[in-house]
């Protein structure tokens, strides 16, 4: 009896470990079956987005050495950007200091470029080459040209230092307008569309180095103080860790990687290096003097 | 007189002389009616395509026009001049519906909210096109109407200095054919002479 009691539990635990095993093996084969999710990265304009062949080159890197595939999201605007990365719908974006400040609750960051060996980078106020002036009050009447309003380099930088001394944009200037994009500010400068212009001064000694004739007929009336450079930030809860730890790693041994070089080059920059929040602090303290003054 | 003219002029010089000036006269007929052509054709060619760069044109800047998005207009403003080279477009000048300059092909010359003067900018209709023959440009003016109200006007100038080489050259053309035509040689090939205008009519 006892034997056969024991046969029976024997068939029992047969059946239920060739079950287990089944279903592991569906299982498996299923999640065999499911692509692996793509690390989707989101490109603003403070990324030269209008190079083909350098988005082609940074996404087969990244590709390469994640071992993922890597879909590049770009939109018009900061703001669409921003909202996909806070609501989750992107692993990584290369955004602005100024949307990292106001969204700093949401998002974490990953890595900071490195532009002259430092993660740092200054906001230029440009004029006609011909035109007198050295300071921000010469612009009094101008029309100007903004990048973008959730631009660190490209709006709040000027909108702080006219703050400073009590001033808005909309009384101080005769008319602004938005180009979302620095290097159609500096378009927009040399054409004599604007008469001033507030622009990323990373891009604008990129552009002056690659594409000369552009910024030819302008001149940087005032940069501004060394700010923290644009950052790729992801949601503070990433969607997929592994995803986000195997690109963050990508980005940091970026200058150890023959194509990452060359990617680099492309781009200017020395390389990609973990940074503090504190780099971001002059800007949180431009966001809250502009948030005082109204 | 006329008896002492028939005596100075032979027959055997009569003839060719009165053949020579019949031809010289139906060659400038002839040659009036080439140019008039070639002009209308051109006109038309003109029109039809600066009609074509103010559609694209307006299709473009309608939703900018209504946010008077200085940017956005000047930057469609570059990009139809920069795909519409063939036509020559030398200037465009986008305004709201009181002449106030939105955005223009050269800025510095027309800045952003100057003034369209009134005469330029009065009863204009929906579309029209101005040009004179032999005028090294072209005018075009395109009211942008949004239901029971003017949105905007976009004016547009078009180097025609090539055409007005193009007509030039064929009066060349057609001076040098008749005037080896109306030679006393002519008269023995005069037949072939409608042939050779014929082949520049139709270029």
């Amino acid at each position: 009896m006892g034997f056969g009691l024991n046969h029976r539990l024997d068939r029992r635990k047969l059946l239920g470990a060739t079950a287990s095993l089944l279903l592991a093996s569906t299982v498996g084969a299923v999640a065999e079956a499911v692509p692996r999710a793509p690390i989707r990265f989101g490109l603003t304009p403070v990324f030269l987005t209008n190079d083909l062949e350098l988005l082609g080159r940074l996404q087969s890197y990244l590709q390469r050495a994640t071992g993922h595939s890597v879909e590049l999201v770009t939109r018009r605007t900061y703001q669409e950007i921003t909202t996909l990365l806070t609501t989750g719908q992107l692993d990584a974006a290369w955004i602005c200091g100024f949307p990292y400040i106001a969204h700093r609750a949401e998002l974490q960051l990953v890595a900071v470029p490195l532009w002259h060996h430092k993660p740092l980078y200054q906001s230029y106020l440009i004029v006609d080459r011909d035109r007198k002036g050295s300071g921000i009050l010469d612009l009094r009447g101008d029309i100007h040209a903004f990048s973008d309003p959730d631009s660190n380099s490209g709006f709040l930088v000027t909108r702080a230092a006219l703050a400073e001394r009590g001033l808005k944009p909309e009384a101080f200037f005769a008319k602004t307008f938005f180009t979302y994009g620095h290097r159609d500010v500096i378009r927009a400068v040399a054409s004599g569309l604007a008469g001033s212009g507030s622009v990323d001064g990373y891009i604008y000694d990129v552009v002056t180095e690659i594409d000369p004739d552009l910024t030819r007929d302008t001149r940087v009336l005032r940069a501004s103080e060394w700010l923290g450079f644009p950052p790729i930030a992801a949601p503070k809860i990433p969607i997929d860790q592994a995803r986000l730890n195997a690109f963050t790693t990508a980005l940091w041994e970026m200058d150890g990687d023959e194509e990452g070089r060359a990617v680099l080059k492309m781009l200017r920059l020395d390389g990609f290096g973990a940074e503090d929040t504190a780099s971001f602090d002059a800007i949180a303290a431009k966001a809250a003097l502009v948030a005082a003054s109204g | 007189m006329s008896m002492s003219l028939d005596r100075a002029w032979p027959i055997t010089v009569k003839v060719p002389v009165a053949v020579a000036s019949l031809m010289l006269l139906v060659g400038f007929v002839l040659s009036e009616r080439v140019l008039s052509r070639l002009g209308d054709t051109q006109e038309r060619h003109l029109v039809e395509l600066s009609q074509s760069y103010l559609d694209g044109l307006s299709s473009a800047i309608i939703p900018s026009i209504l946010r008077e998005d200085n940017w956005e207009i000047f930057d469609a403003i570059t990009r139809m001049q920069a795909i519409n080279k063939s036509l020559h477009p030398t200037e465009t000048i986008v305004t709201n519906a009181q002449g106030a300059v939105i955005a223009a092909s050269d800025p510095r010359q027309h800045p952003v909210g100057s003034i369209i003067q009134p005469k330029r900018a009065g009863s204009e209709t929906l579309a029209s096109f101005s040009s004179n023959v032999g005028a090294d440009s072209a005018s075009a003016v395109r009211v942008l109407s949004y239901p029971g109200r003017v949105a905007g006007i976009i004016y547009a100038v078009f180097d025609t200095r090539h055409l007005a080489a193009e007509r030039r050259d064929v009066v060349i053309a057609l001076t040098v054919t008749n005037g080896v035509d109306a030679s006393p040689r002519a008269e023995r090939r005069g037949s072939g002479r409608h042939l050779m205008k014929g082949s520049i009519c139709k270029q």
